[in-house]
């Protein structure tokens, strides 16, 4: 456990450019209009989901936390309660989404592990909206913004894995390629 | 072309099963009948909304009055300076409600199909 929550530099630099592109595609998500505000797509995710491949588990974890800052940063929500809500949702879905890559890794494809974590980051949310803020009314539209989550999470991770496969730069990060 | 491996069908099928459960869960609790709510003085007494009836509810200022007809419930009469509770008028909708602070009572109609978010603000 020790060794994954060092980074080598190469990780870090990893880290870093993930985080940045967390922070551009939360700026991209920001700009599409939403007809209702759970509508999200979650592309900001697309650099989590890439990080499993290439850092260790701590490095993740910290990639979460640049995303949500980001992402707090672009939307405007940093100081809000918006911002736990988010910080909730997106740390309890990185976790699902590290012990089953860590877990299932031969079985299970990106879709897979985007869909159990937005589920995880939904259900999070939703209990949290459900408990602390809006009481039982929040209930009401959970099963519409589970369905949204799940079909975007689907689109998403079929994206994640034709990136990941095409990708001649994860390529030359997991060092599979010579040049 | 896509690599879908085994445990990608299972969380999709895990994630709608969840769904599913979810909106027997939230929709399903809402078919009761509607009840009426009244609070008072850390006491809450629970009628039907379909039986007309006429309760006296004792508080600080002396006895409210709320009658139940017709599948309305309100406030009749109450004994305080403004009267506010009485002019909140007729409740017959799952969420409305109707209060006497001076009194402390407090009248509210629960749980049927109508429910409605009141409002939706983001």
């Amino acid at each position: 456990m020790k060794k994954s929550m060092t980074l080598t530099t190469d990780q870090k630099e990893v880290t870093a450019l993930l985080a940045a592109f967390c922070m551009f595609l939360s700026m991209l998500e920001y700009l599409i209009p939403k007809p209702l505000p759970f509508m999200r797509i979650g592309l900001a995710n697309l650099p989590i989901l890439i990080s499993l491949l290439l850092l260790p588990s701590g490095g993740t974890l910290l990639l979460v936390l640049l995303k949500i800052l980001g992402q707090g940063f672009v939307n405007g929500t940093l100081f809000s309660y918006i911002f736990l809500f988010s910080a909730a949702g997106s740390f309890s879905s990185g976790i699902v989404m590290i012990v089953t890559f860590r877990l299932f890794k031969e079985n299970i494809s990106m879709i897979g592990i985007c869909v159990l974590g937005a589920l995880a980051s939904n259900l999070v949310q939703i209990t949290a909206a459900g408990f602390v803020i809006f009481g039982k009314a929040a209930f009401l539209i959970a099963p519409p913004f589970l369905i949204i989550g799940t079909v975007s999470a689907v689109v998403l991770g079929c994206f994640a894995e034709k990136f990941i496969s095409k990708s001649k730069w994860i390529q030359i990060v997991t060092g599979k390629s010579e040049c | 072309m896509l690599k879908v491996k085994k445990l990608d069908y299972v969380s999709v099928i895990l994630s709608l099963l969840i769904i599913s459960v979810f909106s027997v869960f939230v929709y399903s609790n809402n078919n009761r009948d509607p009840v009426v709510k009244i609070e008072s003085g850390g006491k809450v007494w629970i009628y039907p909304l379909n039986e007309d009836r006429k309760i006296r509810i004792n508080g600080p200022l002396g006895f409210t009055i709320i009658q139940i007809k017709d599948n309305k419930a309100y406030i009749a009469d109450s004994p305080c300076p403004d009267k506010l509770c009485i002019l909140a008028g007729k409740l017959d909708k799952s969420g409305q409600w109707a209060a006497c602070l001076p009194n402390r009572v407090f009248l509210a109609i629960e749980g049927n199909e109508d429910e409605e978010i009141d409002d939706l603000n983001y």
